[in-house]
């Protein structure tokens, strides 16, 4: 064990970048911040971002974990770990029970299995294409002229069920431009438009053997109307993280806790 | 829910005799006899199949039917029920199901057959028998099946020359499956029982190169898209019964009815085309519409045509053989392009579409060898790239761009 | 540190040098893209067997086939083999699949090579099948004879099939090796000397592989989690280097590109067309091959044999026969406990952070890292 268990996760994606510092008694402090054009300000920034919030310097630190697309871009010693593993890890430690994961990410999503014991033991992860991620939204969001943050609120007050059948991002916009001309309610679109990316994780997920209590994590996950719209879709209970941001990054914390081996 | 109270109710033989009055009223407004044949036929066999009072033979679209009836069996072809799933705009909800298990880079008419069979909508099989023309999706796809539903699949493999040695090995094969079948089956092989089958696929045969043969007429008396429907089903699933006879013998009148007025199916005929590959989009879309609104009509598709010769009843197994073989998507892509080029100078097309369905790659592959020859011959080849059973992969405003484009080309 | 050079630098020295002497050689090179191929026909005839493994090039012979097929097919159409191999004489393409047979027909129809020949290959193992495969390869004795002004006698052909015997031998050593960590060579260095096997001519791979045999040290180490590595084409060697980074040991293979071979060699007591055609068709089957039980047998008993704890299955995107066998084989392998990852490849070189995630995280999971009740040891 650690004789001085401050641990430190990051998770560098390529729209967001959030690290987490855990201590003896659970999480200190965090950050997230937009990665930007250049990952190494994007780390310098959340790092201390972070640190300043838990109140500690990196010196204190025994043990760093990175993850997510830019984890090899560290100019600091750190162990790499794959964000499925983080995210596995990150959100079993906020719901104990639960059994399948998934991360609701700006540019890919992913399902993680874990076991009785809280181990991965099967993943897939949709990283080819926009459709079924944040991205998606946002190109949306552009189409109909309203912010990202409002995507979700608008979800819920959709009146008709209308269904948009392209699964590509770009034809879908077009569907999407040719609905607003027939006049349908930009509620309502914006309804079609959570479904067909439900319908997208929702089909992804069940290549695997869904069980248990789910759990989101991922930017996504803050959007209510993706949390409502894929909890009717799985008929299940779902977790939310009060920050589903973060859970990568703690996941990582975490795992750097638990490995003995030294930084400098 | 829905799903399941459908899946019980087209189980039972009952739930076809209601149908069947009701849909006669329906398609009444079809003026065309032959369509309610398609309907009766479909109908009448999955009724039997639901009943099992024949063995019910899985089979791929280019087995002959011959064998099947000549077998005793009824047949349930999953790729043509999925094209009809298509139809009725119901596909989305088997491919949701097929997609957590398979591919969607694979045909989507298999994807759409698995996740009818996934949701029990398919007729149980007692056997399944496919052949090696014309596709790879096809072996893998029956035998993908075989282990799901845990039963025997009878498989030919077909040989990429049509020779001697080539010859020899599909006979073999065929007497082997017969034997094989008849004895899983316990229905004997009866020569008197292929004799009748022999007789009636010869006939249907005669009466669909009457047809072909109208349709050389100008303007074109029947639609290609309706041929590329229930022509094409027709052919794939019902060669060697009574029906198929009804039906060509019908479709013949009236068409040779359409030829004697002088109706073409457009108002007015600008450019004839050829249509290449065995489907269309079956689902809803409007490309159909905007060739028409263009006057562009589809004359005649490398579907149609007869490219085997008539069945022997005394050398059944060469009989057939020689049908399998001589599928001109069968071996070397010469064999397409020249009936390609036969078929675009005896219809005197003005250009030639090729729809590449998404996930074949058999006949995509070929498409820009055609489109160059046929181009070469002054025959503008249009590839239009979409797929056959999938609308969540379909553009109605590009596709119509396209197309729109391609007609202008012509003028 | 001793300064004698790698397996690697040598072999890949050999293979630069072998192909610069090509170009020069009297001898017809003959490309052959399909481990079916009976290549030893080609030797027979005087001719130089050639495996087509271009390198991924910059425009994938789309226009030709379709963007939608497998890689490997587009990138023989496209401009890398023009390039990569100005020498070629010949193409002796198999009837593998959909892909191949309409590599055959815009080939023959865009390209200009005299001699390219399509090679039927039946898809079940029945005796009549044997027969009939029998018959193909007469045919392309004729076809090469004819074509080539040779003719092949039964001695030239006992005594190809006498080498081609030794290098199966070899082979078979190699394997063994590594399966029990005995190979003083990576992950990656080994899987590149498979994949030579089918671009040397064999007395040129012959001393490679002897001379990794004999420098094997007499204890095995197993280094990591133990793969099984199945697939079909593996243009992108690095794949190797991601597993051996994330923690794997590559135990045992199975791909078409590094030699899915018979377990038998070559009979030399019957007709030598009959043990040609029973030799090939007869061996570990690809996926194409229509009895898909046969080979997830197959696949399940590498994984017993050399106590595999993952596989990793590795195919082009578009590959229909793999696409369709791959659900089959991971349920067949959950049932026994060993987990598998699938990847796509696009044949395009170079990986996106996708794969190397995959990878990552599979050999995690397989490592436990991360588990809340594992303590990790240092690496």
């Amino acid at each position: 064990m650690n004789s001085s268990p401050l641990c430190a996760g990051l998770d560098i994606g390529s729209l967001s970048t959030e690290v987490v510092v855990i201590g003896p008694q659970g999480i200190m402090g965090y950050s997230i911040v937009p990665t930007g054009s250049n990952i190494q300000r994007a780390i310098q920034s959340s790092m201390e971002k972070a640190l300043k919030d838990a109140g500690v310097s990196q010196s204190h630190l025994s043990a760093v974990v990175a993850t997510g697309y830019g984890r090899f871009n560290l100019s600091f010693p750190a162990r790499q770990v794959t964000e499925i593993t983080c995210h596995g890890r990150g959100a079993s430690h906020l719901f104990p029970r639960t059994r399948t994961v998934i991360d609701l990410g700006g540019q890919d999503s992913k399902v993680i299995i874990l076991d009785a014991r809280r181990r991965v033991v099967d993943f897939v992860m949709n990283d080819k294409c926009a459709a079924g991620t944040g991205r998606f939204l946002e190109v949306m969001a552009g189409a109909l002229e309203t912010c990202l943050e409002e995507m979700g609120s608008l979800s819920l007050r959709a009146r008709k069920r209308i269904s948009i059948s392209s699964m590509c991002t770009v034809f879908a916009e077009s569907e999407v431009v040719s609905l607003i001309a027939q006049g349908a309610s930009r509620e309502d679109i914006i309804g079609g438009i959570h479904d067909s990316i439900a319908s997208r994780i929702y089909r992804m997920a069940k290549r695997l053997r869904i069980e248990g209590e789910i759990t989101f994590t991922g930017g996504v996950a803050k959007n209510l109307g993706m949390v409502e719209v894929l909890r009717r879709r799985f008929k299940a209970s779902i977790n939310l993280p009060d920050e589903p941001q973060i859970v990568g990054a703690l996941g990582a914390a975490l795992i750097a806790r638990n490995s003995p081996q030294p930084v400098r | 829910m829905i799903e399941r109270l459908i899946a019980w109710l087209i189980r039972r033989p009952h739930y076809y005799y209601l149908v069947r009055g009701p849909l006669r009223v329906y398609y009444a407004r079809y003026a065309n006899p032959a369509f309610m044949i398609w309907v009766s036929f479909l109908l009448r066999t999955y009724k039997e199949a639901f009943a099992r009072t024949r063995p019910v033979i899985w089979s791929s679209a280019f087995v002959p039917t011959e064998l099947v009836y000549g077998l005793g069996g009824v047949p349930v072809h999953p790729e043509i029920l999925a094209s009809l799933m298509a139809y009725f705009d119901i596909s989305g909800w088997f491919l949701e199901k097929a997609d957590t298990r398979i591919s969607t880079d694979l045909c989507s008419f298999y994807r759409i057959a698995l996740g009818m069979a996934m949701a029990g909508f398919l007729p149980q099989p007692d056997l399944l028998l496919s052949s090696s023309t014309f596709c790879d999706g096809s072996n893998k796809f029956f035998g993908y099946l075989s282990q799901l539903y845990n039963v025997p699949h009878f498989f030919l493999d077909v040989p990429y020359h049509d020779g001697r040695h080539g010859r020899r090995y599909l006979v073999d094969q065929l007497k082997d499956l017969t034997d094989s079948i008849a004895q899983l089956t316990g229905i004997p092989w009866r020569p008197e029982r292929m004799e009748r089958v022999v007789e009636l696929s010869n006939r249907a045969r005669g009466y669909l190169l009457q047809i072909n043969d109208l349709r050389k007429s100008r303007p074109a008396p029947f639609p290609g898209s309706e041929a590329l429907s229930y022509g094409v089903g027709m052919m794939f699933c019902s060669i060697g019964t009574e029906p198929s006879v009804n039906f060509y013998r019908a479709l013949c009148r009236f068409i040779q009815q359409k030829v004697d007025q002088g109706a073409g199916y457009l108002p007015e005929e600008k450019h004839r085309l050829l249509w290449l590959h065995h489907i269309r989009p079956y689902y809803p879309n409007n490309i159909f519409d905007v060739l028409n609104g263009n006057g562009a009509a589809v004359v005649f598709e490398e579907a149609s045509h007869v490219y085997w010769p008539q069945l022997d009843n005394r050398a059944i197994f060469e009989s057939v053989a020689q049908k399998i073989l001589s599928n001109f998507s069968n071996g070397p892509l010469e064999r397409r392009v020249d009936n390609a080029l036969k078929m675009a100078k005896t219809y005197e097309v003005d250009g030639a579409i090729h729809f590449s369905h998404w996930g074949c790659r058999q006949s995509c592959g070929g498409a820009s060898v055609l489109a160059d020859v046929l181009k070469a011959q002054g025959i503008p080849c249009m590839i239009l790239d979409g797929d056959g059973g999938d609308p969540s992969n379909y553009s109605p405003g590009q596709t119509q761009t396209r197309l729109e484009a391609f007609v202008e080309m012509l003028e | 540190m001793a300064e004698d050079r790698t397996i690697l630098t040598d072999l890949r020295e050999t293979i630069e040098r072998y192909m610069g002497s090509l170009s020069v050689r009297e001898a017809p090179v003959i490309g052959w893209c399909c481990s079916y191929v009976p290549v030893e026909i080609l030797e027979s005839a005087g001719l130089v067997p050639l495996r087509l493994l271009p390198p991924p090039p910059a425009e994938m012979g789309d226009a030709y086939l379709n963007p939608n097929f497998c890689g490997y097919v587009r990138a023989i159409m496209g401009e890398g083999l023009a390039r990569a191999y100005p020498f070629l004489s010949g193409l002796v393409v198999m009837n593998t699949c959909d892909g191949m047979r309409r590599l055959f027909d815009a080939w023959s129809h865009f390209h200009d090579l005299s001699f390219v020949h399509l090679m039927d290959l039946p898809r079940i193992t029945t005796p009549g099948a044997v027969v009939y495969f029998r018959e193909e390869i007469e045919r392309l004795i004729d076809r090469v004879s004819s074509h080539f002004g040779v003719s092949i006698s039964t001695e030239t052909m006992a005594s190809c099939f006498r080498a081609s015997n030794r290098t199966h031998t070899l082979l078979q050593q190699v394997q063994d090796l590594m399966g029990q960590g005995r190979l003083d060579l990576t992950d990656y260095e080994a899987i590149e000397l498979l994949k030579a096997t089918g671009i040397l001519a064999r007395e040129t791979c012959h001393p490679l592989l002897k001379r990794v045999i004999n420098e094997s040290p007499m204890e095995g180490d197993r280094r990591g989690v133990p793969i099984l590595l199945t697939g079909s084409m593996l243009e992108n060697p690095e794949i190797v280097s991601m597993i051996e980074a994330g923690g794997g040991w590559v135990v045992a293979q199975d791909l078409c590109v590094a030699g899915r071979r018979s377990e038998n060699p070559i009979s030399l007591t019957e007709d030598p067309l009959m043990a040609l055609a029973r030799h090939y068709l007869l061996r570990p089957p690809c996926a194409r091959m229509q009895d898909s039980q046969r080979r997830i047998d197959y696949v399940s008993n590498l994984v017993r044999s050399y106590h595999v704890r993952g596989v990793i299955y590795y195919v082009l995107k578009f590959c229909d026969t793999f696409l369709y066998e791959a659900p089959v084989l991971k349920q067949t392998l959950d049932h026994m406990g060993i987990p598998m990852l699938i990847i796509e490849s696009e044949y395009r070189g170079g990986w996106g952070g996708g794969i190397q995630t995959r990878i990552q995280a599979f050999l995690e999971m397989l490592n436990g890292a991360g588990s809340p009740d594992q303590r990790e040891a240092t690496r």
